[in-house]
């Protein structure tokens, strides 16, 4: 219960009729108070214009070779970033490929999101046999690292977008199943349920309309870092040379500059601080959500 | 005293709800019959758990079986038999001919819907109607259960709304579909005495205006007597007296409703102390062999623990389950 709802219930009737006040548990009003969600917004923002740009701005071919290979970082105005050991723009490549990280972080983890809420909504909600072979399920998906499962799958239906999209989805499903389902199992009983039992709703439309929007918080929350921790996985399936060829992501920069850590770090090193940066802004944002979001935490 | 002879729209016979325990089978309700006409109000009273919600809930299937197992002879409501019909019929029939409002209002409202969409939604399911048609009725129906200012509160969320308004909420839901059979199950419980008032008032006026069967769910006494036609008092899942509220209250049969109005607050006299009734509801698992409120009765004698009283006639349009209450059709019998 908000604050709010307190004083509304204990308040007298009449105190309702006030002139509307600040709604301090509002949600935007809650977002501007948290600092940890505002910079994480402010990041990741900054990496997504930056992909969305990126083709404005940086209008070469990050794959072209454009100078000399190996030119190191603030020595030359035309590529501030240097260039790798072919002569490509570092800084072309790094906006590019966070276009490609993005989108299969964001991508997949919308994919698991569906999977998650749809089997743990089901499950949590029926109950019975249905709820037995869905946990049983879940179970064997968690039985498998995921990252050994992701390399399985990716290289099972040949690296791109698409599988690696898959990869990542398929072992991190169970996990939002989970906690939708438990949360189902919390508001399952609800009196504003049961109610809506009484008022003759069908199953359907109670998940939809009143177990769902009320569970959605903690999947918000976990949602936002699951993008964060897909970025990772593609950075490690690039990295392991499961990425898409004819795609540059931060993985796969990182991968390539494997090979000249030792006289020329800077090309692993930008791609890295790339990925910290995108992950930290999203950890940040999953983080300052949960404290959005969940009312018994007073923001200072 | 309304509407005693005309025909009822909703017919109980010998409802019986047990559920299913590790430890056995509880029969929650036992062959519990009753009625209610068009326009009549019925209060089923009784102590916490003997099984009035257990009654109101069972009536339109919604406890989750297992572990709850609802038979009877029938619930007959409007030519069908509710204990026999399918599930997907029987959800055209709740909150559209049969609607319930709950005790506590606060968390029987969605708190991320809106008001108004909240009716709006039960306006969608049972009616035709659809948009601005369905918004206008939802303004219309808080205006029926007298929320000032209907138009802009049917935007605000419930944690805006005060206990009494979010139960007129609950109650503007409830007669969406103007149902011919209202279940309050203790509607003012949660509510302080003067919200409470206001509210019986409102369901007493609601009711003469369309015409609802009201079956009110209490253990209030108070509330009951300045409600409800007819009276229903239960004991450990079994009816043990019905009667209407006037003969009720001038001359309760049954040593248990005898002792409830002893129990019950009088500001005539004022003392420090309340009567109670000696111990407590006994346990669904060991019911007594004959009377179940037997151990707890004053002028219980042996026979009573021998055989279940049946519920005979009290020549005054009622009933009464008890062998020591003089029955007016008979004399004394003990």
């Amino acid at each position: 219960m908000t604050f709010e709802t307190l004083s509304a219930r204990f308040a007298p009737a009449r105190a309702v009729r006030r002139p509307r006040r600040v709604r301090t548990s509002s949600f935007s009003y809650r977002f501007w108070r948290s600092r940890t969600a505002l910079i994480g917004t402010a990041g990741l923002l900054l990496v997504v214009l930056g992909a969305i740009f990126a083709g404005r701005i940086f209008e070469a071919d990050p794959l072209d070779m454009v100078a000399r290979p190996f030119i190191w970082p603030f020595t030359d105005a035309a590529h501030p970033l240097g260039t790798d050991m072919l002569g490509r723009d570092i800084l072309t490549g790094l906006v590019h490929a966070g276009r490609v990280s993005l989108a299969v972080g964001f991508s997949a983890a919308a994919l698991a999101v569906m999977l998650g809420v749809v089997f743990g909504a089901v499950s949590g909600y029926f109950g019975g046999w249905a709820d037995q072979i869905l946990t049983r399920v879940t179970e064997v998906f968690q039985t498998m690292p995921p990252l050994v499962f992701a390399v399985v799958v990716v290289a099972i239906l040949t690296p791109s977008v698409g599988s690696i999209v898959l990869g990542i989805a398929v072992t991190s499903w169970p996990q939002i199943a989970r906690l939708v389902r438990a949360e189902t199992l919390r508001l399952r009983d609800a009196e504003y349920v049961q109610a809506a039992r009484v008022m003759g709703m069908g199953h359907t439309r109670i998940i939809l309309t009143h177990i769902l929007p009320n569970a959605i918080s903690p999947v918000v929350v976990a949602g936002s870092i699951l993008v964060a921790s897909a970025i990772l996985t593609e950075a490690a399936l690039s990295f392991l040379g499961l990425g898409d060829p004819n795609l540059i992501s931060w993985g796969s920069m990182i991968g390539a500059g494997r090979e000249v850590l030792r006289t020329a770090w800077y090309m692993t090193a930008l791609p890295g601080l790339a990925i910290s940066f995108t992950v930290m802004a999203l950890n940040l944002l999953g983080n300052g959500l949960n404290d959005v979001l969940n009312p018994r935490v007073s923001l200072s | 005293m309304t509407a005693h002879a005309s025909p009822a729209v909703l017919d109980v016979a010998d409802l019986t709800v047990r559920f299913r325990t590790p430890t056995g089978l509880l029969t929650a309700v036992d062959q519990l019959s009753f009625s209610v006409s068009a326009g009549e109000t019925l209060a089923i009273v009784g102590e916490s758990g003997c099984g009035k919600s257990v009654t109101a809930m069972a009536l339109l299937r919604l406890l989750r079986s297992p572990p709850a197992e609802i038979g009877g002879r029938h619930v007959l409501f409007e030519g069908q038999d509710l204990l026999r019909l399918r599930e997907r019929a029987l959800r055209n029939i709740r909150g559209n001919r049969i609607a319930m409002i709950f005790q506590d209002p606060l968390s029987a409202l969605n708190p991320v819907l809106t008001v108004g969409d909240q009716i709006i939604e039960t306006l969608k399911r049972h009616t035709g109607l659809r948009g601005a048609a369905a918004h206008r009725r939802a303004v219309e129906l808080l205006d029926l259960v007298r929320i000032p200012e209907p138009a802009r509160r049917a935007s605000d969320y419930p944690h805006r709304f005060s206990g009494g308004m979010r139960q007129r909420a609950m109650i503007a839901i409830a007669l969406a579909a103007s149902p011919a059979v209202l279940i309050a199950d203790e509607p003012t419980t949660a509510l302080d005495v003067t919200v409470q008032a206001q509210i019986l008032k409102l369901l007493n006026s609601l009711q003469r205006e369309l015409g609802m069967a009201l079956i009110l769910i209490s253990h209030d006494l108070g509330v009951v007597a300045e409600t409800a036609d007819r009276v229903l008092v239960m004991y450990a899942g079994r009816k043990v007296e019905e009667r209407s509220v006037l003969d009720l209250f001038a001359g309760p049969l049954h040593p248990y409703t005898r002792a409830l109005m002893r129990a019950r607050p009088r500001p005539e006299e004022l003392r420090e102390f309340l009567d109670e009734i000696p111990g407590i509801v006994p346990s669904l698992a060991d019911l007594p062999p004959g009377c179940a409120f037997a151990p707890r009765c004053s002028v219980a004698y042996e026979a009573c623990s021998a055989t279940r009283p049946a519920l005979l006639p009290s020549g005054d349009g009622g009933a009464v389950a008890c062998i020591r209450a003089p029955l007016a059709a008979g004399g004394v019998v003990a």
